[in-house]
């Protein structure tokens, strides 16, 4: 028995309607146990590179963490991978919730799909049985209502549903998938993926329980009952619960880092209208949670005087639709939330396009006769409501934003490319660099373009006796370094931390699991993968599953012509910020250009090409995708 | 002096509420304050007076006085 895994995966091709099951071994397990390492593997194996995204051969890969399901506290997370619409590379959204466990539950880690379907379809998956069922009658209806839909006619209120909603269907390049309505997978576009397959869903209920694959349950057991009472004597746990990622603003507001009127500036005049005090007055219903996880970092709120089956507004979504758009009501900015679960859209890069647009408005390189009549000026909540809903249809001057800020800026002309704020595509996050250039490292290096979820945040590893530093030293990490820094020390810290990050992909844990983020001490984090599986890795062979997983998305990319020239940041981050606390600094492009010089260094990777080499994928046993870049 | 206790500081705070009124007979430096009050001060990210970001270091209450202090602030 290979413990802590089905070790099953399920392949459906929607062209021919072909369904198996294959399994995989122990020694695969080992170096690609699961999620992003999972999905790496398999798109670099199965698809040739230059596959249109909108192909029917572009691979979606569905792949559970290895501890997805397991009864450990944040545990509960898988990734959706595929080539990118938006960037073109390597593509890959994680998500929470209880879809992950219940497909483990259902006797799958992963599922990948290929080919497209003739008619719109869904996935029927229960207990192992696996079904394509037609979803005509779901195609074009909002995510509420085709959740409903496909519980009433499978009869059981209990199915996970994961889907897209008609934003994917449209093909907006920044489309997402949703699971219970309340989790996402919103970055890359891999909504408009599963949407050109003409796949509308994947439904699953399963009741096989993760305790019965592990190599040791008591001790699985025993450490997540310890994790559960432990969330509330963590500070920063704590502090998740209590508040959640909107939590937040102000502190970022008050560091001259809140993106404000597209990144122009780092602090908005309106921040008392959407802080933590007005979210918990005006909109909090309720806490929630994903499956077994004791942070229950999850907001429920009251929009118009209704509880919204869609979850609250998260950090990002809130200073999307807020700050970056000028927008201070907190209503507005959860409706905003709402159309876009509605429709299924990634509120990070619908609010950034948003900003974009509002922008060239104010410079005059759009105007009345381009938007359809819409006066998208900074601060027009209006506008910017109707635009979300004209994005996902496609409707009017939606359409062209519906390509994401890099193809909008192509099509406008003129200056607006100084305003499309991506990397590799990819709109930014709502955390601006100029104040913790590790971040900013993170945008340009990632793989699936501008990622927040890269490193923990410099901040955080700013003071050695501190709660998150002291919590990081099992990692290596031994000098405090300003967040403002990119310094060689720096740099070893960035490699280190991009490892755990990416290790958390592999595994299942949320980023608001491990330290030095949150809860989940690192020697935890190790007991927890040990007492599933029965290996007895330390802390360097888990980092180096971690690492692993990101050399496969970089040889991806790197397959697909991508290189140094592409680890870049917008040139307004190294321009400066006109206010807040940070007023008047900037990115210094010299040392940025240095810091990544020493980073590629340390990864093995050519410092001047930025592409993995033969030794460094040797290192990693990853000799096999070597032989691509050739 | 009224004390805000933001982001996970607020763990500290006995009452768990966001604000705590803090006794100041004299002018005093605000990093003994808080040791005194039980708030550890490596975690202290940001300082705000009166509405001024300041340094934690230099800075000197009194009893009129407003701060605000938050840790530092990650992703997600």
């Amino acid at each position: 028995m290979i413990y802590g895994t089905t070790a099953k995966i399920l392949r459906v091709d929607l062209s021919t309607g072909s369904i198996e099951v294959e399994e995989f071994t122990e020694d695969f397990y080992r170096l690609y146990p699961g999620g992003k390492a999972l999905a790496g593997y398999i798109l670099l194996n199965e698809m040739p590179p230059r596959t249109d995204p909108f192909a029917p051969e572009n691979v979606l890969v569905i792949a559970n963490g290895l501890l997805t399901g397991a009864p450990v506290s944040t545990a509960t997370r898988y990734v959706v991978s595929a080539r990118s619409p938006l960037t073109m590379g390597y593509g890959e959204s994680e998500a929470g919730g209880f879809w992950g466990p219940e497909l483990k539950m259902a006797g799958f880690e992963a599922i990948i799909i290929k080919g497209r379907s003739p008619k719109p379809v869904y996935l029927w998956i229960n207990e192992g049985e696996v079904e394509i069922r037609p979803a005509g009658h779901l195609w074009g209806r909002l995510t509420a209502e085709v959740q409903e839909a496909i519980r009433g006619e499978l009869g059981d209120d209990k199915i996970r549903v994961l889907q897209i909603g008609p934003a994917g269907e449209n093909l907006v390049r920044y489309a997402g998938i949703t699971n219970d309505l309340r989790h996402f997978n919103g970055r890359n576009g891999m909504g408009a993926v599963m949407g050109s397959k003409n796949l509308r869903a994947v439904a699953v209920r399963g009741l096989q329980r993760y305790q019965t694959l592990a190599y040791d349950p008591d001790a699985l057991m025993k450490l997540g009952r310890k994790l559960a009472k432990g969330v509330k004597e963590s500070p920063q746990s704590w502090d998740l619960q209590e508040r959640g990622t909107p939590g937040i603003v102000e502190p970022l507001n008050i560091s001259g880092i809140l993106p404000t009127r597209n990144f122009r500036q780092g602090a908005f005049e309106n921040v008392d209208q959407i802080k933590w005090e007005a979210y918990e007055k005006e909109l909090l219903t309720a806490r929630r949670s994903c499956y077994a996880c004791a942070v229950r970092c999850k907001r429920e709120v009251a929009v118009e005087g209704q509880t919204s089956v869609y979850g609250g507004p998260e950090y990002e979504t809130i200073a999307s639709f807020g700050p970056n758009c000028g927008v201070g009501d907190l209503q507005v900015i959860a409706k905003a939330n709402e159309i876009c679960n509605a429709y299924m859209l990634d509120s990070i890069s619908t609010g950034a396009t948003i900003a974009f647009a509002m922008e060239c408005f104010e410079h005059g390189l759009i105007g009345l006769d381009d938007t359809d009549g819409l006066d998208l000026r900074f601060g027009n909540a209006k506008a910017m409501l109707t635009m979300i809903d004209w994005i996902a249809r496609r409707k009017g001057f939606g359409n062209i934003l519906a390509e994401g800020v890099m193809r909008a800026a192509e099509n406008i002309g003129g200056d607006a490319h100084f305003f499309a704020l991506h990397v590799k595509g990819q709109e930014l996050p709502m955390h601006d660099p100029r104040g913790k250039y590790n971040v900013g490292i993170g945008y340009a290096i990632s793989e699936i373009g501008a990622d927040h979820l890269v490193v923990a945040h410099d901040t955080m590893l700013t003071n050695p006796e501190s709660i998150p530093f002291t919590n990081a030293r099992p990692l290596g990490i031994t000098e405090a370094q300003p967040a403002r820094s990119m310094s060689e020390e720096k740099m070893k810290q960035f490699y280190i931390l991009e490892k755990l990050t990416s290790l958390e992909k592999v595994i299942g844990y949320c980023f608001f699991g491990p330290a030095p983020r949150s809860h989940i001490q690192i020697d935890e984090m190790l007991l927890s993968i040990n007492a599933a599986t029965g290996w007895n890795l330390s802390v360097e062979d888990a980092l180096l599953i971690g690492e692993r997983a990101t050399n496969m998305a970089r040889i991806f990319n790197t397959r697909e012509g991508f290189s140094r020239k592409d680890d870049v940041l917008p040139e307004r981050l190294f321009k400066e910020l006109e206010n807040g606390a940070l007023q008047g600094e900037a990115m210094p492009r010299e040392e940025f250009e240095q810091a990544l010089t020493v980073l590629y260094g340390l990864k093995g990777w050519n410092p001047e090409t930025g592409n993995p080499t033969r030794e460094g994928l040797d290192a990693l046993s990853l000799g096999w995708a070597a032989d691509m870049l050739a | 002096m009224r004390l805000y206790l933001g982001g996970y500081l607020n763990f500290y705070n006995p009452q768990h509420g966001n604000w705590l009124v803090v006794d100041i007979n004299q002018p005093s430096h605000l990093k003994e304050v808080l040791v005194e009050l039980g708030i550890p001060v490596s975690d202290v990210y940001l300082v705000v007076l009166n509405g001024q970001l300041v340094e934690l270091s230099e800075t000197i209450v009194s009893g009129e006085d407003e701060v605000k202090l938050y840790p530092a602030v990650g992703g997600g």
